[in-house]
């Protein structure tokens, strides 16, 4: 019996040296798993730039953020293959709309080898809006409109994939982080210049809830416009009017649908829309939402390294040295506790 | 009485496995039948597992689930062998069997045979814990097995069983082992000793090819909880957040640890996995409360006599639950149990009245989460969690009275 208590003992020590030695490591490794870089770069529409990333090795997550206000044509990776990019996936939906990063756009690989890489980026203008997926999938261009001295912004939407609803909606979302008043009113002006709309809506998403608002309807014929105006007493799809005062409205939003059904098998599904200056009232301030498009302009973005635990032989010595070592001093205990008539 | 109800009420002392087992299997048929009506999108809550599935990544290695790996990898198992939601119910149904089993012997250990029978059925009728059978490929479950295997083995005094249940039950759904303080208190010398190996070898036991791949990775399932903002509780309400999960993020962000999650986002008062207080203070009550009553009544577990000293450890438990910044009616399933063991020695109308006021209760929180309340979601959890409040104190107050049933 004094044997088996040496011997729990014993265990014990090696339990807690084992434990120790493997902490130890550990936190060495935290400590330097993760490398962040904060870098401007300038973009000029017409010529790709190329971000480095620097040396990682296989199974390392690399994690890019950039603003969503300058959209990204194409994303190529130098050499080719070295990461893999996981797909977006929010709760196995693929739609980039959810509130945490709807401002901005991110990028998420595994390393697939070790090494330096470069991401090569080819952007788009650079708009007041984020632009967004909600429904189905869809490609964009952003450009530059003006008429009669106005400036627009304009985006060429074609779908590529409906959803099972048959639309697809993308987002134009700008930030408004304001408590909503009474006296809430959005002004604005868009354009159809080509192809056909389901629907425009102006949406206002509040901490808890969406609110959208019909501006242009599917009847809408190209090189029209509208005219909206959208207040506290303007009645929303489920009916509702003035439900959003009060709440904290964080972002404001312009909703641009496509209906497979509306066009036929040989035609292209898209919409050119311009967009104006929208106007914001709200609490006696005025927001303007400037209708500028630029052809360059900065771009800071934030990478990061994110390095992964890779096992080496002496980390699953020591693992397995410490669950040998505590089922050892489990039967030890045990033993002893029988011996000593289960007190 | 209907036949149904004679038949779950088994009157008589004789034949009781033949009966029990037609009980079970008209309660099971009673579940398939309703999960038939309503067909819940289950498979649609295992989108971790497609992601994993689909992108050749591994749980525990390069992807950390929401639950530890006895809570998770069942599921993960019966997706990509069968990737059918029969398979989920069918296990679901399982091991729900296999609780209500335990609970009634644990039940007929401490109280007469009719009442172990009435809260065995209240127990398998309570919405919540049919609900998660059907609809939640979660941990739920599973984890009441070990929280009742705990408690069965803590009222034998039992520190190997307590300990192996608590070990595997932490593997299941953390809370389970917080049943370990109040079981330390109510062992003596080497029967502590033992319990604490056994707990920490049975996580080793399990836990050891995951912490020889990837600690880091394993270690970030249960710390990226604490990075997580409050739910439906009091101190939800008071901090102004009364969303349940919260906004969502892209599945590969479990792909990373938990504290390079945290450096990738600003906290905000938005969001839920990275959730900025608004009142930080709250969170630190919540934390004080839990501790405060957890240590408090598993030290008077020392000074009771043995006979109650099992209900002062589940209070230690109940206390718990009831100051956590987290809830949702799926908490309220391991609550609903411990209230109706810790009001044993209360007559049995009082005892049925607390549990159908959890009941009504529940039921409330369940149509908060869908628009159309006339109370709306904020004051609809502000009643609700203004109502728990009050029945538990009832709870508490008729645990106090009464001489109960002798088993």
């Amino acid at each position: 019996m004094r044997a088996l208590k040496t011997l729990s003992v014993a265990l014990f020590a090696a339990i807690l040296i084992t434990a120790a030695i493997l902490c130890l490591n550990l936190i060495n490794f935290v400590k330097t798993d993760t490398k962040v870089i904060d870098a401007p770069t300038h973009v000029r529409v017409c010529s790709p730039i190329t971000i480095e990333v620097p040396s990682f090795n296989k199974y390392d997550r690399i994690y890019l953020i950039l603003n969503a206000s300058a959209p990204i044509r194409n994303v190529t990776i130098k050499p080719e293959g070295a990461l893999i990019p996981l797909p977006l996936d929010v709760e196995g939906v693929e739609a980039d709309v959810t509130y945490p990063l709807l401002l901005s756009r991110r990028f998420f690989f595994i390393a697939n080898a070790t090494g330096p890489a470069q991401l090569i980026l080819r952007m788009q203008p650079k708009i007041p809006y984020a632009v967004k997926d909600l429904e189905g999938k869809t490609v964009f261009e952003v450009f530059s409109y003006g008429e009669d001295d106005r400036e627009y912004v304009g985006i060429d939407v074609k779908a590529v994939e409906f959803a099972q609803n048959g639309f697809t909606q993308t987002l134009l979302v700008h930030p408004l982080n304001e408590v909503i008043q009474p006296d809430f009113q959005a002004e604005g002006e868009l354009k159809l210049l080509e192809g056909k709309v389901a629907y425009v809506n102006f949406i206002i998403m509040t901490d808890t809830a969406w609110y959208a608002f019909n501006i242009a309807p599917h009847t809408l014929k190209p090189s029209s416009s509208v005219r909206f105006n959208i207040n506290a007493g303007t009645r929303e799809l489920f009916n509702r009017t003035g439900a959003f005062l009060g709440q904290r409205g964080l972002f404001i939003a312009l909703g641009i649908g496509l209906h497979d059904k509306q066009f036929s098998i040989n035609e292209t599904a898209r919409a050119v829309v311009a967009i104006g200056d929208v106007t914001v009232m709200n609490g006696g301030k005025k927001i303007t939402i400037k209708s500028q498009t630029s052809y360059e302009y900065d771009l800071p973005y934030r990478l990061y390294v994110f390095h992964k635990f890779q096992p080496t032989l002496e980390h699953l010595l020591l693992v397995s040295a410490l669950a040998s070592e505590v089922l050892a001093c489990s039967y030890a205990v045990i033993r002893l506790w029988r011996g000593r008539g289960r007190r | 009485m209907s036949k149904f109800t004679k038949l779950i009420y088994l009157g008589s002392t004789k034949n009781i496995p033949l009966k029990s087992l037609l009980a079970l299997t008209a309660y099971d048929i009673l579940i398939i039948s309703l999960w038939l009506i309503v067909r819940p999108p289950i498979l649609a809550w295992l989108f971790d597992d497609r992601f994993v599935a689909k992108n050749g990544l591994l749980h525990y290695v390069d992807f950390r689930p929401g639950y530890p790996p006895l809570g998770k990898l069942p599921y993960t198992l019966l997706y990509t062998i069968f990737n059918s939601a029969e398979g989920i119910l069918l296990y679901n149904i399982i091991t729900l069997n296999v609780a209500l089993i335990i609970l009634y012997k644990l039940l007929k250990g401490m109280t007469n045979q009719r009442r172990a029978r009435i809260l065995t059925l209240a127990t398998a009728l309570y919405p919540p814990l049919i609900w998660a059978t059907i609809y939640s490929p979660h941990a739920d479950i599973p984890a009441l097995i070990w929280l009742l295997l705990s408690i069965y083995f803590t009222k034998n005094e039992n520190p190997i069983g307590v300990g192996v249940s608590c070990g595997l039950g932490f593997l299941t759904k953390v809370y389970n082992a917080i049943l370990l303080l109040p079981a330390f208190m109510l062992f003596k010398g080497w029967g502590r000793m033992v319990l604490l190996i056994s707990f920490l070898a049975t996580l080793f036991a399990v836990s050891a090819p995951f912490l020889a791949l990837d600690p880091l990775m394993y270690v970030s399932t249960y710390a990226h909880h604490l990075f997580r903002g409050p739910s439906e509780s009091l101190f939800a309400l008071l901090d102004g957040y009364y969303s349940h999960t919260g906004f969502p993020h892209p599945t590969y962000e479990a792909a990373i640890y938990a504290w390079q999650f945290a450096l990738v986002y600003t906290p905000s008062n938005l969001d839920h996995f990275r959730y900025a207080w608004n009142y930080p203070q709250l969170r630190y009550v919540s934390f004080a409360l839990q501790t405060v009553f957890l240590l408090l009544f598993s030290l008077m577990v020392v000074r009771t006599p043995r006979e109650r000293a099992l209900k002062v450890a589940l209070l230690a438990l109940l206390s718990f639950f009831a100051f956590s910044a987290f809830w949702n009616p799926i908490i309220s399933i391991p609550f609903f149990i411990l209230s109706a063991l810790i009001t044993l020695d209360a007559k049995i109308a009082h005892q049925i009245f607390v549990l159908m006021g959890f009941v009504m209760v529940d039921s409330l929180h369940y149509m908060v989460w869908f628009p159309g309340l006339p109370l709306g979601t904020h004051l609809g959890l502000l009643v609700v969690v203004a109502s728990r409040a009050i029945l538990t104190s009832i709870a508490l107050y008729v645990a106090t009275g009464g001489r109960g049933d002798k088993p």
